[in-house]
């Protein structure tokens, strides 16, 4: 079996993901009532096209659990290699499953919002859910790698990850792998309990022509702190979508990105966080390097409801263009409609600092070496704030 | 104590009449309601227009046929019955006044009422006025002063007639028939408006200034405005409006263009104050406007715009920087209170080399008002060395308004720089009780802080308009500011 995306939504089965019947009508809906994929007339499609996804040949992938289990090591490993989920034993208090049996109660929280989630929802063929019990801290961050490979495949994944009340843990995910015309849309469901505290770090890296649909959508209860670190490198073309339910009191969301692209590289940033409740604050910052032919998109959105008084909303955005084929565009947006806030948002774009470059120059470095040094330290704010050692490692690399 | 909390201010902002709610008894000339060929051609006809112009509206209204409202801006409102309205509503006395002594007393008062008596003006400020009073210019003052200088004041239709060659150069070049809905709409109606042209090397010794108001029940105003610039001359260019106090939402969808050749410089600024419906959010004008200034080289476009009235606000005084070193501004104070609604911002399209924009947005919404800005910074590829500052900042007042901010930024050219900023908040306590700390009443500490929150765009008005827009603004904040 085999065909567009499209086709892919139609042919495959209502998910083993038990999702209610009825978000999956609204899913159908949407997808339905669309017939074709959004187009640039759409204002979350404003800067992204989509004819080429539309276009793609793909024939799903087949997702088989390996019954052995990964050698033990600084981090509990979760990897999806060949078509197939191999995982490490799960330490106390975690578990860890792939039966796409997922916590009922979470979903009815969950909304479905815009093109990727309806295809998402229609078609997910599977995913890890994980849950950490209440008042358990993993020692081990988790780590879960896709490894993607092979043409004209089509990966749909939905994982979930349930912390229980003041549960603390930490989670790195990996994009990485070659695949030639190939998709995958990829949600995760981070439902963070009261008093809980999650760190996640995320690498895309995938090379090839790899057409990747990335959504996080956060759900958090009373005084829980949730960060994330969205790092995307050198992918042919990736969108992310961030959504953050800050739902209860006292909930902290930080939410960072960096994305470098080169040659035609377009990555698309979009993040959205509803601050539903009062007393709560949230910290956006992303930022942005382009060089060749490549595009850029952010597109920020904090929207403070009506009765959340006392929030504390803050949005920062930069990027730099290395070249004059490379483009960016950035929305940064606030919505508010409680009086008592102090939201802000900042966007910049320009080029590198001519004078620091001059500078380094003048001490004998070379201008590859120098502008290197300066992407290094604009995107140190960042990489900073991952704590993931691979991906700490893997960012190095990468800039050095 | 005598405590003047914010509450309090926000209720009084809630209880404020509007004072320029009356309607003048004087009759008019008003087409029946009803937008079809027939109609265009009536207008046309009373105006006495050349054949190229009722082609223009012709053209405008088929193209308006097959185009829809727009729906992205952030307001809600019920969309007006385009077959309700009346194109035309002109006051009866047409003929030319020769001295001011033959107008009609009763449009005098109105003046006087609306504080632009033309006399006073005339002797006083030496401000020439273009007074448009439902759609047709009813007399443009000092006109043969400033004939000397070969500049050209009057109302749209005398344009038409007199200056044809101009005004048939220029129309539409700046916002084409195509551009929207309300621009189109406007394209096949407009009725009267003001039109301008300064020629080369001269520089306007006086501000020029229009004076808009709806009078008519049951008509739409669509004005239509076009000043032209010519190589190295200045301008500076007032428009103010008002309307009765109806119980009905009135149309208002008005075109400006603005032409800057090679180093002139426009300075355009607005104080809008029309009727923004009751307090239940009952009647209002519906200002749809599209506004756009084309700069050539190291020309210079200036909007200054302080809005306090409307029902509905849809505007977006925009600047094409097409010239190398051509520059674009934009000073807003946007106040919304009750149930107003404004979605309103600028666009600055960066085109020629070393272009530079500035944008300054002040936002203050009270009561059930929604205030939006929405604006776009767009740096094309040839633009190189491009320079944009944008800050919009938002004041609440009262817990169920809301302050919204939608910019967007789109650059091609890695040799730019753009800055954004954008914060919302409300008058910071610690702000008001360092205040109160040094002996200011609450209620003076509140008036400094919103005349100093919206002191960078009132520097920039022409004297005789600050004076006026800080009258408007402490009318829509009685108590607090002045």
């Amino acid at each position: 079996m085999s065909g567009t995306l499209i086709d892919f939504c139609k042919q495959l089965e209502p998910t083993a993901l038990k999702l209610p019947a009825a978000l999956l009508q609204a899913a159908r809906d949407g997808v339905e009532f669309q017939h074709h994929f959004p187009t640039t007339r759409e204002e979350p499609w404003k800067y992204t096209r989509l004819g080429r996804v539309a276009a793609l040949k793909l024939t799903p992938v087949n997702i088989n659990q390996s019954a052995e289990r990964l050698p033990a090591s600084d981090t509990i490993d979760i990897i999806f290699e060949h078509e197939t989920w191999h995982c490490a034993e799960p330490t106390a208090g975690l578990h860890i499953d792939f039966s796409g049996d997922l916590d009922a109660s979470a979903w009815n929280a969950c909304t479905l919002q815009g093109h990727v989630q309806h295809i998402n929802a229609l078609s997910a063929q599977g995913g890890v859910a994980i849950r950490v019990d209440a008042n358990t801290t993993l020692i081990k961050p988790i780590r879960i790698i896709h490894r993607l490979q092979g043409e004209h495949t089509g990966l749909i994944l939905h994982h979930q990850l349930v912390l229980g009340n003041h549960a603390s843990a930490q989670v790195e995910v990996f994009f990485e792998g070659t695949s030639e015309d190939s998709y995958a849309n990829v949600l995760f469901d981070f439902f963070i309990g009261a008093g809980a505290n999650l760190h996640a770090d995320m690498l895309q890296q995938t090379k090839g022509t790899h057409y990747g649909f990335h959504t996080q959508r956060i759900y958090q209860q009373k005084d829980s702190t949730f960060a994330l670190q969205t790092l995307t490198a050198n992918t042919h073309f990736t969108r992310n979508e961030v959504e953050v339910f800050s739902q209860e009191e006292g909930t902290h969301t930080q939410l960072y990105g960096a994305f470098i692209g080169r040659e035609n590289n377009h990555i698309d940033n979009h993040t959205y966080v509803h601050h539903k409740a009062p007393n709560c604050t949230s910290d956006e910052n992303y930022k942005g390097v382009l060089a060749d032919k490549a595009t850029g998109v952010f597109n920020g959105k904090v929207k403070v409801y009506q009765d959340a008084q006392k929030i504390n909303a803050y949005q920062s955005n930069k990027n730099i263009l290395l070249s004059d084929s490379a483009s960016i565009n950035a929305k940064p947006e606030l919505e508010i409609y409680a009086d008592d806030v102090k939201c802000s948002h900042g966007s910049t774009t320009g080029q590198l600092d001519q004078h620091a470059l001059f500078f380094l120059r003048a001490r004998g470095i070379s201008e590859t070496k120098a502008t290197d040094m300066l992407i290094k330290g604009f995107m140190a704010e960042i990489v900073g704030a991952v704590k993931s050692i691979h991906i700490q490692e893997a960012l190095h690399a990468l800039l050095d | 104590m005598a405590g003047y909390t914010e509450n309090e201010l926000a209720k009084d902002l809630a209880d404020k009449e509007y004072q320029y709610g009356f309607i003048s008894e004087i009759d008019s000339d008003v087409v029946p309601p009803g937008l079809n060929e027939q109609v265009i051609h009536l207008i046309s006809a009373k105006k006495n227009e050349p054949a190229w112009l009722l082609d223009y509206r012709l053209k405008a209204f088929e193209v308006w046929k097959t185009m829809t409202e727009p729906e992205w801006a952030h307001v809600a409102y019920q969309k007006p019955d385009f077959q309700a309205i009346s194109y035309y509503a002109a006051p009866k006395q047409t003929k030319k006044f020769e001295s001011w002594d033959d107008v009609d007393p009763e449009m005098k008062e109105t003046m006087a009422k609306l504080g632009i008596s033309l006399e006073e003006q005339q002797r006083l400020t030496g401000v020439a006025v273009d007074f448009v009073m439902d759609s047709v210019s009813v007399g443009t003052s000092f006109k043969a002063k400033l004939a000397e200088l070969g500049i050209i004041f009057c109302s749209f239709s005398e344009a038409v007639q007199e200056h044809p060659a101009l005004v048939q150069q220029y129309l539409g070049t700046v916002v084409p028939i195509t551009d929207n809905f309300y621009a189109a709409l406007n394209s096949a109606v407009f009725s009267d408006g003001s039109f301008c042209y300064i020629p080369k090397g001269v520089r306007c010794p006086m501000e020029l200034s229009t004076y808009f108001r709806i009078n008519a029940g049951g008509t739409g105003q669509f004005e239509r405005t076009l000043v032209i610039a010519d190589e190295s001359s200045y301008v500076s260019y007032l428009e103010g409006c008002t309307a009765p106090q109806r119980d009905e939402n009135q149309l208002h969808a008005a075109v400006v263009e603005l032409i800057a050749l090679n180093n002139a410089e426009i300075k355009y600024s607005t104080v809008q104050n029309w009727y923004p419906g009751d307090k239940e959010g009952k009647g209002g004008v519906f200002n749809f406007v599209t506004k756009r200034g084309l700069c050539e080289a190291h020309a210079k476009i200036s909007w200054t715009q302080v809005e306090t009235g409307s029902a509905v606000t849809w505007k977006y005084p925009s600047c094409i920087l097409k010239g190398d070193y051509s520059v674009g501004e934009f000073f807003s104070v946007a106040v919304t209170n009750n149930y107003q609604q404004a979605d309103t911002g600028t666009k600055m399209i960066h085109l020629g080399k070393h272009t530079k924009s500035t944008i300054i947005s002040k936002g203050i919404s009270a009561g059930h008002s929604q205030n939006s800005y929405r604006g776009l910074v767009q740096i094309h590829k040839q633009a190189d060395h491009a320079r944009n500052f944008s800050q919009c900042d938002s004041l609440l007042m009262g817990s169920v308004s809301g302050a919204h901010t939608f910019p967007y930024i789109e650059c091609k050219n890695a040799s730019a720089q753009i800055e954004h900023e954008a914060t919302t908040s409300k008058i910071g306590e610690d702000q008001l009780f360092y205040c109160q700390q040094r002996g200011i009443s609450e209620e003076k500490a509140i008036s400094l802080i919103v005349n100093g929150y919206c002191k960078e765009v009132l520097n920039q008005l022409p004297m005789e308009f600050a004076v006026e827009a800080q009258k408007l603004l402490s009318i829509s904040l009685e108590g607090s500011v002045g």
